[in-house]
């Protein structure tokens, strides 16, 4: 297993590469100005140039490239070109907020989902089965940022449960989680139309096998057939949506993050872009690219975890 | 088990946890919420963005201020400086400054070393952009620990402006920013009514009242300055009451559903942005008078102001804004006429029509404007092919002399000059080494913009700015098209301590008097 991990780890190296390579060269490419951001727009072109050397962004692209990709492999993103702060702070900062809040609405929508799909396949084409499709269905047509202002609408402004601003002190468990209720709620509705209409139709799938029918004439009860023939063997494709659209979850926590106000990664990409702020959306590009990678191992090794076949391989 | 009694358990537990931390109770405590996703930098001799110019005057001092509330060069009033005199040539200036103004965390008493380390810093290249604003000082010498030289090569139009309460102007702890460094860009240490507390980037600024300031110690005391990149979230926050003053949307029915509310002041002060179009002639077939004079007939400034809403903008009559020292009412304003402007087509051999291309950014404040324009010289048979791109690519590419017209919203330092020099001299042509942000490439007033800069006669040096303004507009170098102001919206009880009329930095100033009622 050990050497299954490392294997798989290795593998992601040329990804990686591949993935900062392209950002590199393409966020050079699209035009503004880092120089630009800090100086203003009454800055002289003289001090712009003046600036951008000082930066050391007047050098051949090809030496930047070279320097950024030494300091990669010793563990260093570099500074941020508008900040000057060390980018693995930066990203260090913001990084828990991303994640708590990724894994959070994974969970609430496998959570929701799940069993919602498996209710839905167990009665389906009935009142319940529609109203469930046609709710996921939402799910999955609302823009996150849409849904966002939605929630608060409801829980912040008129009920009055959340508060508009999820910006809490990580230090104080309670009041993180309590901020967390809302945007994860956001997120994990995304995840739960995915993971509802995935499992509804693996389940379809598996419910008219054979085996079932052969375990429905042994007498079998109802609720084994479904969760020991049934559930288990239709887990494999839910697994497989839930670790892809952990990259969706991610591109979504960015509107999630501005629309809720809370810190994190997707906020910090924006700006990053705003301001051309290159070595800043490097640095991002190359933990959102490892994000992918594990979220993918893990997803691998999970599939080893429901099925025995897929581990002895 | 899961009991009916649990699930009411975990209700009314969240339900306490609601009650117990939702943020911000206490009276004194102002919250803000700011645009931008967060600050650029803490330094005020470096950043221009809105959302870093607002806090500045909380933490700094200049030596001079404008009245809060007022953006009139005529009602400039002593700030860290006492006094000042100047020299019959207008060369020397002296500066007696306050006794006992001390800086926030124990940096010890203001002293002239302060204010010499500070105009030197803004005066340096790589330690602000400010640094042309200072190119005719010559030297700043500390005559005592209490009075401050400042000699200046050549006169300039305001030196006020340079010792202000505003971007260079800014009197920064020397002991400070030796002791922190490159992280005195991070935490920033003034005289000013607040202190710097903690910086989280992309959440917040915090600061506290300055008990031992010099005019008296805030009411307020402590203010949680908060970065919300979303319109619509710091207007929810607001409704929810987890924020009391927040960035407003520049709108006029936007600004009609606010006031319906109750406990909300909106306030829609100055300065307002002068939004200019400018012609690039440089661009045929720009480069012909009566094309221009053709564009400058086709616009109308009043069907701009009706589209955004005469609540939050002005007509403008002037490629200078109004209220700036030197703004002229009486230059020539081409009146809307599509007649005449299909005339001025014809004579110069574009009877059929023509077509332009320019850049917009995404961004509304200047997107919307130039849709309705585009429409505008549509009915005058001038089709403008835009092409709508990001902000920074939008600066970019004006700058390197990529569009035909270019429609550029911008406040500056209010005197003539400054506008003048930066958009219609020669030198700032952009694209040039000293070039800024002149995209017409006009050079018509050169004369005038820099034989004011030096004219020691108050009365002809308004003379030479108006033969500016008037040149530019008469040669339609740039059509100017409106005003806008800045919108904030504010709890009922709180009061800002003064009238807000005007504003240097586009958002209130909150003083030692801000309170809440």
């Amino acid at each position: 297993m050990l050497q299954y991990i490392i294997k798989r780890l290795l593998l992601a190296i040329p990804i990686l590469l591949a993935v900062v390579t392209l950002v590199f060269f393409v966020v050079r490419m699209a035009p503004g100005d880092p120089a630009q951001v800090i100086l203003g727009d009454s800055a002289s072109y003289e001090s712009l140039t003046a600036l951008r050397a000082e930066l050391g962004l007047d050098r051949p692209v090809i030496v930047q490239y070279g320097e950024f990709l030494v300091s990669l492999v010793q563990g260093d993103l570099g500074d941020s070109i508008i900040r000057k702060q060390s980018i693995n702070s930066i990203i260090a900062d913001v990084l828990p907020y991303t994640v708590e809040l990724t894994l959070a609405g994974v969970l609430l929508g496998v959570i929701i989902g799940l069993p919602l799909g498996v209710f839905s396949a167990v009665y389906r084409n009935s009142l319940w089965d529609y109203i469930t499709r046609i709710g996921s269905l939402i799910g999955l047509s609302f823009p996150a940022f849409y849904s966002g202002i939605l929630l608060l609408l409801a829980f912040s402004v008129y009920l009055g449960w959340f508060p508009v601003v999820s910006d809490p002190d990580m230090d104080n468990l309670g009041e993180r989680l309590y901020m967390l209720v809302l945007p994860a709620m956001n997120l994990g509705l995304i995840m739960m139309a995915y993971v509802v209409r995935s499992a509804r139709s693996s389940l379809l799938e598996t419910l008219g096998e054979d085996y079932i029918r052969t375990a429905k004439a042994k007498g079998l009860p109802g609720f084994i057939i479904l969760y020991k023939h049934g559930l288990k063997n239709a887990l494999i494709p839910v697994i497989t949506i839930i670790g892809l659209y952990i990259g969706v979850l991610v591109g979504n926590s960015v509107l999630t993050e501005i629309v809720f106000n809370r810190p994190g990664l997707g906020k910090l990409i924006l700006s990053a872009l705003d301001e051309r702020d290159y070595n800043l959306l490097q640095g991002l590009m190359v933990i959102y690219a490892f994000l992918i990678v594990l979220v993918n191992l893990v997803t691998d090794l999970t599939y080893g975890m429901v099925d025995p076949r897929i581990r002895k391989q | 088990m899961i009991t009916r009694k649990s699930v009411l358990g975990c209700l009314v537990s969240l339900l306490v946890l609601a009650f117990t931390v939702t943020p911000g109770f206490a009276e004194n405590v102002l919250r803000i919420g700011t645009l931008g996703s967060d600050a650029i930098s803490l330094d005020p001799h470096m950043s221009t963005k809105t959302q870093d110019k607002i806090i500045f005057p909380m933490i700094f001092n200049g030596l001079v201020r404008f009245k809060p509330g007022t953006a009139d060069l005529n009602s400039i009033e002593p700030d860290l400086a006492e006094s000042w005199e100047v020299s019959d040539d207008k060369l020397v200036w002296t500066f007696k400054l306050r006794h006992g103004v001390q800086f926030h965390d124990g940096y010890g008493e203001l002293t002239a070393d302060d204010v010499v380390f500070s105009l030197n810093k803004a005066a340096e290249k790589t330690t602000s952009s400010a640094y042309k604003e200072y190119s005719a000082v010559k030297s700043v010498e500390a005559v005592d620990p209490y009075t401050v030289k400042i000699t200046l090569s050549e006169k300039v139009p305001f030196f006020l402006g340079a010792v202000i309460n505003y971007h260079g102007g800014f009197i920064l702890s020397k002991k400070a920013s030796e002791k922190l460094g490159d992280k005195a860009a991070i935490n920033p240490v003034g005289t000013g009514p607040f202190a710097f507390v903690k910086y989280q980037s992309k959440r917040f600024v915090e600061l506290k009242s300055n008990d031992s300031y010099f005019r008296g110690k805030p009411a307020i005391d402590k203010i949680t300055y908060r970065y919300m990149p979303d319109e619509a979230t710091r207007e929810l926050a607001f409704d929810k009451d987890e924020v009391d003053l927040f960035y407003g949307r520049r709108e006029a029915r936007w600004i009609k559903n606010q006031e319906k509310k109750k406990n909300i002041v909106v306030d829609v002060f100055g300065l307002g942005e002068l939004r200019n179009l400018h012609l690039n002639t440089s661009i045929k077939p720009l480069d012909d008078i009566r094309v221009r004079q053709a564009i400058a007939h086709a616009v109308s400034r009043e069907g701009l102001v009706t589209f955004i809403g005469p609540e939050v903008a002005s007509a403008a009559n002037s490629v200078v804004p109004a209220g700036y020292l030197g703004h002229s009412d009486s230059a020539m304003v081409y009146k809307h006429d599509l007649t005449k402007a299909k005339e001025l087509l014809a004579q110069a051999g574009f009877a059929k029509g023509l077509t332009l291309k320019a850049v917009i950014t995404k961004v509304d404040s200047l997107r919307l404007p130039m849709i309705v324009v585009q429409e505008q010289l549509r009915l005058a048979g001038i089709t403008l092919d835009l092409q709508v791109v990001e902000h920074s690519a939008f600066h970019k590419l004006i700058r390197q002399n990529q569009s035909s017209l270019v429609l550029y919203g911008a406040s500056r330092f209010p005197v003539a000059d400054v506008y003048l020099t930066q958009f219609f001299l020669s030198s700032s042509i952009v694209g040039t080494p000293t070039g800024i942000t002149n995209f017409s490439h006009a050079k018509v007033a050169d004369d005038d913009i820099l034989k004011a800069k030096t004219e020691v006669d108050s009365k002809n040096q308004l003379a030479l700015w108006a033969a500016a303004q008037d040149k530019i507009q008469k040669d339609v170098y740039a059509v100017p098209l409106f005003e806008q102001y800045q919108v904030w919206c504010r709890k009922s009880n709180l009061d800002y301590g003064y009238k807000l009329e005007n504003s240097l930095s586009n958002g209130p100033l909150i003083t030692e008097k801000t309170s809440f009622k």
